[in-house]
């Protein structure tokens, strides 16, 4: 139930849902256009005794997030493009030493410095593979505000739940757009997002020993379970290991642990748009999109149906794992699919491999800095339509 | 000139408010859609389009007010787009269809006239200043757009700005939205 | 608790070379908690990679073994989030001074309550011997085969600058020096440094004629000085020696301290910006 309901920014609903969700700690560096959510947190945090730090660098922020985090304290960052970079490589640690946090990319136009206050959904990529070695990932990607609360609740509950770092991944648009937000009661919060914990004596505790769901269970640093967090190789207890088998055995863990939950995990949001009554059968199109993206998506939708042509829009809420059985199934139901995206083909991609050859997949890319328009969208599915 | 238009119920607004940064235009487009989506009981969004300087730089906020849910938060074809500077006016001049009303700065806007449709020029910084404050430009602005409009009945206005604005200086806000509002509604009644 | 109270014994043999100075600096560590009389559950050791990064694997406490640079970031978020703990983060001088130079200095200047023990044996061990930001100008290493031509840092006159609270240097050599400097630090509320300079025969050593062990000890026995002696060497004395002891610092609040106090204005809604623009 909705406690309150407030006209906020995408970036202010994003602290709103750490809040809701238990966080305790910040850490970041600042940067367009992810400021919001620092500045927010380095006064909310400490009104309920949780700490913000303002760390030299992305690196050090997501240690200093590694760090409370293993110390007990829900964590998250936010950052940009510039900054999620950078973060890479601890975020490599929080995958492989199981240390829960989440991170924000409010997604900016890029590479490199880009354009610092534009738009671009260029990083999905990048929020999969961007740590080196294999490793799970786990990307929601908010299209309103009331999603970038909703959302950020979802990521702290299963970066918890799973111990794995969860990245949340909004863009200028969302990130800065403001609407109504419905806040619920701060109550209903409580203990949403808990990661599992040791029971049992304290020596007989190994960090890594996983429960049946493939997840360890978690004691904070300073108590009497006694935590060895490691990001080389390890065996149950956290000690160094070269095994071969101790390492297949590993890795495999870290990715199965997540893909065996998703079936619980918020995937994707359907939307049907048919032709006013009367107008000719004709096969459907399909728009996959994520993100601010979704929201043009949605409009050229209600375009296309105006037109006589049935539209329909999965939006992507989970971008990794990637929702594989949601968009097979919306594929196969309609005549092709087109993917507008602020890149020049990511997501694409994707829809491809699970599609194969049994459906047209068209991309609708644009990276320029501007956002998609529902304009832009529409021109090109009737383009690809009349092909 | 036609009079004062009624308060819209059925129909969606695409409104931008541009000028400069340090201006207040991305917490005037804030006020705008709190107004309606708050205590005006409508959808709203706003975003906002900025450069990297803080002050200075052609800054926007684009604010979408509807009764219907608003797929597209962005504004596609304006119905009105209120410009504070010369460099705001011109940057968007060839976008401005024929049905898009123009409010501007007169102070500021010298060279006006180039759009095809409806344009109002009002001396809305003059208002501001004689009202105790330069600074409250971006509320007289947003008092004139209703009035001239009508978008929105001015008392959703004054509840957001009071909300938001709790301290001492709340009055002389409150103040700037009512002498925009004036200006507006005679210039909607056809006195201006 | 004694020293051999807080040692993993499963995972003896050590894994570093015969004639590294770290297992001397290992024990002292172990020495220096059991002195203090910390319980192994309020003591968090932080780890980068390194030599002395791999510390941690003999270290029965609660550990976290982090990234290449990163070890006073993660001791930083720790120490934030529970100053009650005990935080010791254990760094090579590539670790700490090289790749994570800029956390060292901020770590400083912040004053965060973590002591950093840096065993500095003046060149990268684990990845083959080469020259890193503590070489001396001219020495040798893997990659400086014509004699270094860039200048090594004074690790405790940087963390002085820098703010820390406390910084000290011991050699190996100087075991029961080090010792009592650790639990000076670890004592210390604000932000201390142990720089401990550590025989690497196997590199540095051997790159600059000092391959055996035993001369590396008596390099360290002959090079460091007392601090208040070498106050008053002449300059010409001071060519090849150094200090040890304890080096300086500067009595400021640390982090923890102040923080609390942001968190009694912000709890007591003295910020500007609490909650603005939320709450209806």
């Amino acid at each position: 139930m909705a406690a309150r309901t407030a006209f906020m920014q995408g970036n202010e609903a994003i602290l709103e849902g750490a809040l809701h969700a238990g966080a305790r700690f910040f850490a970041g560096y600042p940067i367009t256009p992810s400021s919001e959510i620092a500045e927010l947190a380095s006064t909310r945090l400490p009104a309920r005794g949780g700490v913000y730090l303002q760390m030299e660098d992305e690196m050090a922020s997501m240690g200093a997030v590694i760090g409370a985090s293993a110390a007990g304290a829900p964590a998250f960052t936010a950052t940009s493009g510039p900054g999620f970079s950078l973060m890479q490589e601890n975020l490599g640690l929080a995958a492989m030493a199981e240390v829960p946090c989440v991170v924000v990319n409010v997604q900016r136009s890029g590479p490199s410095t880009g354009l610092a206050t534009r738009p671009g959904q260029a990083d999905v990529m990048q929020a999969r593979w961007g740590t080196h070695g294999d490793h799970p990932s786990l990307v929601f990607a908010p299209a309103s505000a009331q999603e970038c609360f909703d959302l950020t609740v979802e990521a702290f509950i299963w970066a918890e739940r799973l111990r794995t770092p969860v990245i949340g991944r909004a863009d200028v648009v969302v990130g800065h757009l403001r609407e109504l937000v419905a806040l619920p009661d701060p109550e209903d919060g409580r203990a949403l997002a808990s990661r599992p914990r040791p029971q049992g004596p304290p020596d007989d505790y190994c960090t890594y020993r996983p429960g049946p769901d493939g997840v360890p269970p978690l004691a904070d640093f300073g108590s009497p379970y006694i935590v060895h967090l490691n990001g080389s190789m390890h065996d149950e207890r956290g000690y160094p290991s070269a095994d071969p088998a101790q390492a297949g055995r590993l890795i495999q863990r870290l990715v199965a642990k997540v893909q065996a939950r998703v079936g619980e995990m918020v995937a994707v949001r359907h939307f049907r748009h048919d032709p006013p009554e009367g107008a000719p059968p004709r096969p459907a199109v399909l728009y996959v999109a994520y993100g601010s993206t979704a929201r043009a998506a949605r409009e050229a939708a209600l375009m296309l149906a105006e037109k006589g042509v049935p539209a329909r829009l999965l939006q992507l809420k989970r971008l990794w794992p990637f929702p594989d059985s949601e968009v097979e199934a919306a594929a196969l139901e309609a005549g092709l699919t087109v993917v507008p995206e602020m890149n020049l083909g990511q997501v694409v991609l994707e829809v491809e491999r699970v599609v194969g050859k049994r459906r047209p997949v068209w991309s609708c890319a644009k990276s320029n800095g501007e956002p998609i328009t529902p304009d832009e969208i529409l021109a090109r599915t009737l383009e690809v339509v009349g092909a | 000139m036609e009079g004062r238009p009624a308060v819209a119920k059925g129909r969606k607004w695409q409104v931008i408010l541009s000028g400069a940064g340090g201006q207040g235009l991305i917490l005037a487009g804030t006020v705008l859609g709190e107004a309606a989506a708050v205590y005006g009981g409508l959808n709203a969004t706003c975003s906002q389009s900025y450069g990297v300087a803080s002050r200075g730089g052609f800054t926007k906020a684009e604010v979408v007010i509807s009764p219907e849910e608003i797929p597209y938060p962005l504004v596609r074809r304006p119905d009105v787009i209120v410009a504070l500077t010369q460099e705001a006016y011109d940057r968007q001049v060839s976008q401005v269809g024929a049905d898009c009303l123009v409010l501007y700065d007169s102070e500021a806007v010298a060279r006006a006239g180039r759009t095809p449709g409806r344009e109002v020029g009002l001396p809305l910084q003059e208002t501001a200043r004689k009202g105790g404050s330069a600074g409250n430009t971006n509320l007289v602005a947003l008092g004139a757009l209703l009035g001239v409009t009508g978008l929105l009945p001015v008392e959703c206005l004054n509840s957001a700005v009071s909300a938001r604005f709790p301290g001492p200086d709340g009055e002389s806000r409150l103040r700037a939205v009512s002498d925009g509002w004036g200006l507006g509604v005679e210039v909607a009644a056809g006195g201006g | 608790m004694k020293a051999r109270d807080y040692l993993i014994e499963e995972a003896m043999p050590l894994f570093w070379c015969r004639g590294c100075g770290n297992g001397i600096i290992l024990h002292a560590l172990l020495r220096a908690l059991a002195r203090l009389g910390k319980s192994r559950e309020e003591t968090v050791v932080v780890t980068g990679i390194g030599c002395f990064g791999k510390a941690d694997d003999y270290i029965r406490t609660h550990s976290i073994h982090g990234t290449h640079g990163r070890a006073l970031a993660i001791a930083t978020g720790v120490k934030a989030v529970n100053p009650g703990l005990t935080v010791l983060a254990l760094m090579g001088d590539g670790d700490c001074a090289t790749i994570g130079g800029n956390h060292l200095i901020h770590a400083a200047r912040r004053n965060i309550g973590v002591t950093a023990v840096v065993a500095n044996n003046l060149n990268y061990g684990m990845t083959g011997g080469q020259f890193s930001a503590t070489t001396p100008q001219g020495a040798r290493s893997s990659t400086s085969s014509f004699g270094n031509p860039e200048s090594g840092f004074d690790l405790c006159r940087l963390a002085g600058a820098a703010g820390a609270a406390l910084v000290a240097r011991a050699t190996v050599y100087h075991a029961a020096l080090l010792e009592s400097l650790l639990v000076e630090a670890i004592s210390c509320p604000g932000f201390s440094l142990v720089e401990v300079m550590s025989s690497c025969p196997v590199y540095y050593g051997r790159y600059n004629g000092i391959p055996d062990p035993a001369a590396m000890m008596r390099w360290w026995q002959e090079s460091a000085v007392p601090a208040s002696r070498y106050a008053e060497l002449a300059p010409e004395e001071k060519q090849g020696r150094f200090p040890i002891g304890r080096l300086g610092g500067s009595d400021r609040p640390a982090f923890s301290e102040r923080y609390a106090r942001v968190q009694e204005a912000a709890q007591a809604g003295a910020g500007r910006w609490i909650q603005a623009g939320t709450d209806r």
